[in-house]
């Protein structure tokens, strides 16, 4: 058995020797060169919402992202655009956080890092545990972990596309939300039924017509929506 | 018989009190509609919305005309069905308190085919005022705050549903509110049946309705087995127009049940007043 554990250590080791990157700060910095040569983009985007107590039909809006973080979503109907995994900019995660490389493991038999992203602010009690899984050849973010309080945690699975042939950028983003704690405990029940939260379930959110660098006006994310 | 209503519409149309109803929701509605176009969207950003914001991009205008609509349907509980009975009590009752019951019914009618003119009237009425609120809410609503989808709560769970089926599920909706304001109208007619004074039917059907409606609503085994046939237990039917899926065995249910007591009630007001005895 100690056999056993001394090879995938070697394994686990040698791995990370033969890996391109030596810590989690040099992966994340290669990841963000790539996305520095988006300045903008603005993308059609189908959503499709699989939520407890939410029943909401197919949305499809029209996004706007600038960097550093400026989002915007434009809609005719009523769309609900998880804010995790839409907005999350790969270049301004060390910004946010501090990571750490776990290692390297395999995702749908693709190898990736795994790095464990620890919050430079800690605002609440509760600490946050994240982790993200980067491709290990195209350094794109394949997947994001994470555990937003002590009941509730969130994993985000990305598919991406060669865009222009130049960026790799995601055309499908599936987001799981999942609560721990079982609606029948009473610390749930004391809420009223309006005010609690969706809880488990699933939204998949489908990129479409990507247009990147086009320069749109920045009036776009001061705009007030129209009545 | 149609001259017979129309004789019947014309009595009722006369009468003062029976615009009431009509200048109570002419009010109150274009009222209540200035307060939150001026409150702006946030109203509907109560609840469940502002707590989805947390994790979600809410976009969309949901502060709408239909949200509006179905908002002032909430008063179907109480209110209207106060405006309904102000005439349908007073259709017997008040020929009985006028003394006009022998004059009338000294025309060569039977007495069925009298008191069917009047109760032909009084679900005319009960229809002309929800056809009020619907026109006023959805067309002021509609024309103040804009259009959109529309976000529906039901039990704690949100549902939207997009903007190309809301005409269709109001025109359900209305329909819905229409029988159950109906079997109210009824109830009043059938006390109205049994006095010669308007008041006592207006605060006997109001008893009883808010009686029930505590009753239907009350989270207690013990009235469950009789829940299932109190009309009140479906008085907000028409929330089932606002359905993601329209569970058409549950409207159906609620139909069968508001038909039946409408049925039951005018068979009680038509032998107590073939039986009674007219003496004003």
């Amino acid at each position: 058995m100690k056999k056993f554990y001394f090879f995938i250590c070697l394994g686990f080791y040698l791995q990370l020797l033969n890996a391109q990157f030596k810590t989690a700060e040099q992966i994340i910095e290669a990841v963000g060169k790539k996305y520095e040569l988006i300045d903008d983009y603005i993308a059609n985007i189908e959503a499709a919402v699989d939520m407890d107590r939410v029943k909401v039909p197919k949305m499809n809006v029209k996004i706007y992202f600038r960097k550093p973080d400026k989002f915007h979503v434009e809609s005719k109907n009523f769309a609900m655009i998880p804010k995790e995994g839409v907005t999350l900019n790969p270049a301004e995660i060390l910004k946010n956080f501090n990571a750490q490389l776990i290692g390297v493991v395999e995702i749908n038999s693709r190898k990736v890092y795994k790095l464990k992203l620890n919050p430079k602010v800690i605002q609440k009690q509760f600490v946050p545990e994240s982790y993200v899984y980067i491709d290990f050849e195209y350094l794109y973010l394949v997947k994001l972990e994470s555990s937003q309080s002590e009941t509730r945690s969130i994993d985000i699975n990305f598919q991406h596309t060669f865009v222009d042939n130049k960026y790799y950028l995601p055309e499908k983003i599936i987001l799981k939300f999942e609560n721990k704690i079982p609606d029948n405990l009473p610390d749930n029940t004391q809420r009223p039924n309006q005010q609690r939260i969706p809880r488990a379930g699933n939204v998949t959110i489908l990129y479409k017509n990507y247009q990147i660098n086009s320069g749109f006006p920045d009036s776009v994310f001061t705009q007030k929506e129209k009545p | 018989m149609l001259s017979l209503i129309y004789f019947e519409l014309f009595k009722t149309f006369s009468k003062w009190r029976t615009y009431i109803g009509f200048i109570t929701v002419g009010i109150i509605i274009p009222l209540i509609l200035y307060v939150v176009h001026l409150s702006g969207s946030n109203f509907a950003d109560e609840g469940p919305i502002r707590s989805m914001k947390k994790e979600f991009f809410i976009v969309g205008n949901l502060a709408n005309g239909w949200f509006f609509a179905q908002l002032i349907m909430l008063s179907l509980w109480v209110h209207i069905p106060f405006l309904i009975t102000l005439v349908a009590g007073d259709q017997l009752a008040g020929e009985a308190t006028s003394g006009t019951f022998r004059f009338s019914l000294i025309r060569p009618i039977s007495r069925s085919k009298f008191l069917f003119s009047k109760y032909i009237t009084t679900l005319i009425y009960t229809a002309l005022l929800v056809f009020a609120i619907a026109l006023l809410s959805l067309g002021l609503g509609l024309y103040i705050l804009g259009s959109g989808d529309l976000i529906a709560f039901d039990e704690g769970s949100i549902t939207i549903l997009s903007e190309e089926l809301l005409f269709n599920r109001f025109i359900l909706a209305y329909l819905l509110a229409t029988i159950s304001m109906s079997v109210v109208a009824t109830l009043a007619f059938l006390f109205s049946s049994f006095v010669e004074n308007a008041i006592g039917p207006i605060i006997a059907t109001m008893a009883i309705l808010v009686c029930l409606l505590v009753i239907s609503n009350l989270p207690v085994e013990y009235f469950n087995n009789y829940k299932p046939y109190l009309f009140t237990t479906y008085q907000n039917a028409w929330s089932f127009a606002f359905n993601d899926v329209l569970d058409w065995d549950k409207i159906t249910k609620a139909i069968s049940v508001q038909v039946s007591t409408i049925i039951l009630f005018y068979i009680l007001s038509l032998t107590i007043f073939l039986k009674k005895d007219i003496l004003s």
